[in-house]
């Protein structure tokens, strides 16, 4: 494994780390006595700090080591999680996105200067808590200390009349080659009887890993003073202390031993509690990191299979054996199954596009010195992996809108007799074989009127039209660019910027977008998305000789009617569809299909499909159903992507080439 | 039937599949050729240009279908048991083009090919990499990318064509 291999996992974790990272800091923020959030942090730093170490990212491991201090610090109520210490620690989480986004870029985090900040988190924390620890382990060490092995030679060697001697050595300050010395000694030592202990252990002091002094146990017969003496010979000796360990010491060592022991005992069984905690931890998110490429290559496959099966099921119906036919059933169920259950795998909840809002209507509200509080509902709401990466920063372009322009200030707000604090909705819940995101506020809504009259500036209506236009209709000038640029009136300025874009972004994930507003109320913004991308129910319709399939999830109705129940208003034909009149399309000629079967004064039925997006309806005439079909959407590709009336096209099970009808351009 | 294993005996000399047109006999490189296909059913897609017949299924892909005699301003001809479908891999999209019959794939040393700008007007010459010579019959060579608009901003391949002209 090279380190390039472990990029990508650094990567992919740290950025979930830091998304940890920020939630937990919106938790301390307001809750700034949340121990709970204080510990994530905690450990979240702590993790990124070992990953960076690990990759060998210098700045991104000192500001994680500084960062870890200073919550220490508030760990141990040294210090409180004010205002200044949150938004240190915010501008710590900017720093390490930047620095990660630059081991994205360049594959180093060099380039960006942290030591300003490096130095206000020390100078929260004061004395840097690092050495008071570092010095408490020195002093551990220095004392004596037997495990039970070496406490029964001591105690056997004084009842057979051996002396057991505790040497600590230190060398002298100026001493170059610190190993090669303490191995003289070391030899010397061992000249008078066996080492038994060495403190440092016999390969630290090899490896140069010691201060100036070591200790070691020995058992020996010879006089103390005969060491003393060799000992002092040894060039670059500063100081050597003696002691004989008799009985009395043994006993108080071994009472702290006992003590220690227990204590070890008590860690141990900390220790087990925590591993049992974080086993319960891993069972309860047991998961794998797939390559969304291998996710992709399956479920290709299981495109072909369904394809296979579409196949299969086709020939079967000329055949009466039993057995097969069931067969033939089983299999479908089975594909089927495959299918939701690599769809499944695909998803994920919306959660992971959710998280990152607290922070952004955070930032807002401060930048707008309104007060603003996020609710979200249906975090739990799964949806297809490539629709979640996608959405996100349309996402975030209306919830800057809904505080940047729909919600009123707070002088505003309450002397139109409303609650100081203005809410943001975001909510997500499925709809059928539709994931419904809206993004909502409790503002002052969106004058139409407004929208209307720069629509008129714009000369996106005709004047003479005007009159005509739904409150819908009227909306839906706020997606278009010339409207939204303009920004100069008040309270809907800026609510166009960028509109274009997100409505786009929507449609080019085969969704559609709605705005609701209420005056004095607020505004809604309504993102309907499909569950999935590639594989669909479709009704397969007939028109003239061709074949055209229908994504089910937008057809609301089928109709058989007379032709006398189509009306005419001016040159468009309408149907009055449940007391509505809705328009009427007539597949042949919208799609120039020759050789039309069906002869237009015949007054026979003629099959209507009722197709909806969103709240519009529309009906199209085709010429006869021919089924409802599982379909795998296939791309037209590049060379075909000026046919806007075709979102793809499927193959069915005999080979035949269907098109997929895209309703967002047939209404 | 796949011309990608086709190995050149020289370097110098390109590999052209050579098929007619309204009784015209053109070349076209192997290079980006993927296979020489059988008519098969084409499915009629709305709005499209006149020249694009349709899409077609082609081992489980869609691929769409020009007629090369509409794209060349040529009148359509009924398909018969001759009629092919050359498929191209242009690196941006694959496409089909319907040719009345493909008759061999040849050799053609660089040194034989002759320029076209001054046996046509400058619009028709862009189409073509030039006119070989092979003993009574002449061969067109088709520039397929400009033929299929392709903007293809690889240098490289530039420097190669020029070469070959």
């Amino acid at each position: 494994m090279s380190v390039t291999q472990y990029m990508e996992l650094f990567i992919e974790e740290s950025k979930e780390q830091l998304q940890m990272l920020n939630q937990f800091l919106l938790e301390i923020e307001s809750d700034p006595h949340s121990l709970h959030g204080i510990n994530e942090i905690f450990r979240v730093a702590h993790t990124l700090k070992g990953m960076a170490g690990t990759m060998g990212f210098k700045s991104i491991t000192s500001l994680t080591h500084a960062m870890e201090n200073a919550l220490d610090a508030i760990k141990s109520q040294k210090l409180k999680p004010a205002r200044n210490v949150t938004d240190i620690l915010f501008e710590c989480l900017d720093v390490l996105e930047s620095l990660i986004e630059n081991v994205i870029n360049t594959g180093s985090d060099n380039g960006i200067d942290i030591k300003m900040l490096i130095s206000g988190l020390d100078s929260l924390t004061g004395t840097p808590v690092e050495q008071q620890s570092e010095s408490n382990d020195i002093q551990n060490q220095n004392e004596m200390w037997f495990d039970i092995y070496q406490l029964k030679i001591i105690e056997e060697s004084i009842t057979r009349g051996f002396i057991t001697y505790f040497i600590k050595v230190q060398l002298d300050k100026a001493c170059l080659l610190k190993s090669a010395r303490a191995y003289v000694i070391f030899k010397t030592i061992e000249g008078f009887g066996d080492i038994i202990q060495s403190n440092p252990s016999v390969q630290d002091i090899e490896q140069e890993k010691f201060d100036l002094s070591f200790s070691t146990v020995v058992i020996s017969r010879t006089d103390k003073d005969v060491i003393l003496n060799k000992l002092y010979n040894i060039f670059e000796v500063d100081n050597i202390f003696l002691k004989q360990i008799t009985k009395d010491d043994l006993d108080k060592v071994k009472s702290t031993t006992r003590n220690s022991e227990g204590a070890e005992n008590l860690n141990q069984s900390q220790d087990s509690a925590l591993s049992k905690s974080t086993q319960t931890n891993l069972r309860l998110g047991k998961s794998i990191r797939v390559d969304t490429e291998r996710l992709d290559h399956l479920m290709n496959l299981v495109s072909e299979l369904i394809i296979i099966k579409n196949r299969i099921q086709g020939t079967d119906r000329h055949n009466d054996n039993q057995v097969l036919t069931e067969a033939v059933e089983y299999l479908g169920k089975v594909t089927t199954d495959i299918h939701d259950a690599v769809m499944k795998v695909r998803m994920v909840q919306v959660e992971t596009v959710f998280n990152r809002f607290p922070r952004v209507v955070r930032d807002l509200a401060l930048s707008t010195g309104k007060e603003v509080k996020l609710n979200t509902y249906g975090a739990g709401t799964e949806l297809d992996r490539i629709i979640a990466d996608e959405i996100g920063d349309s996402l975030i372009h209306l919830i800057r809108n809904a505080v940047d322009h729909g919600l009123e200030s707070t002088n505003e707000r309450v002397a139109a007799g409303k609650s100081r604090i203005g809410n943001i909705d975001l909510i997500a819940y499925h709809d059928g074989n539709n994931v419904v995101l809206v993004v909502g506020d409790d503002g002052k809504g969106i004058e139409i009127d407004k929208v209307l009259k720069q629509a008129l500036s714009k000369g996106l209506v005709k004047e003479s039209e005007a009159n005509k236009l739904s409150e819908r209709e009227i909306m839906n000038f706020l997606f278009d660019p010339r409207v939204s640029t303009a920004g100069k009136i008040s309270n809907i300025s800026g609510r166009g910027v960028g509109m274009d874009a997100v409505k786009s972004k929507v449609e080019s994930l085969g969704g559609i977008i709605e705005i609701e507003t209420a005056k004095g109320k607020g505004s809604k913004f309504i993102i309907r998305l499909p569950l999935t991308l590639s594989i669909i129910q479709a009704l397969v319709v007939k028109v003239s000789a061709e074949h055209y399939a229908i994504p089910l999830n937008s057809i609301r109705e089928i109709l058989n009617v007379k032709s006398s129940f189509i009306k005419r208003l001016r040159d468009q034909e309408v149907i009055n569809y449940r007391d509505v009149l809705i328009p009427l399309v007539r597949l042949d000629k919208r799609l120039n299909t020759s050789n039309s079967e069906r002869d237009d004064k015949h007054d026979g039925p003629i099959t209507l499909v009722i197709l909806s997006k969103g709240e519009r309806l529309s009906a199209i005439a085709v010429d006869d159903l021919v089924g409802q079909q599982e379909i795998v959407i296939k791309s037209l590709g590049k060379y075909l992507s000026e046919i806007k009336v075709l979102s793809g096209a499927t193959i069915l099970g005999d080979g035949r080439v269907v098109p997929i009808l895209d309703i967002n351009h047939l209404i | 039937m796949n011309d990608k294993n086709s190995t050149s005996s020289n370097i110098n000399d390109s590999q052209f599949i050579v098929f007619e047109l309204e009784n015209e006999r053109y070349g076209l490189s192997v290079v980006k050729t993927e296979s020489i296909e059988r008519m098969t059913q084409i499915t009629r897609v709305p709005d499209s240009s006149e020249y694009v017949l349709g899409i077609i299924n082609l081992r489980g892909d869609i691929i769409p279908v020009l007629s090369l005699r509409l794209k060349m301003g040529l009148k359509p001809k009924e398909y018969d048991s001759d009629t092919r479908i050359i498929v191209i891999d242009t690196g941006i999209f694959r496409v089909g083009i319907v040719v009345d019959s493909v008759i061999e794939i040849i050799n053609i040393s660089e040194m034989g090919i002759q320029s076209t700008i001054e046996i046509l007007t400058d619009r028709e010459s862009q189409l073509f990499k030039g006119v070989y010579k092979s003993g009574n019959s002449v061969i067109m060579l088709l520039d397929m990318d400009t033929v299929l608009g392709v903007e293809d901003s690889n240098p490289k391949k530039e420097i190669k064509d020029a070469a070959i002209v």
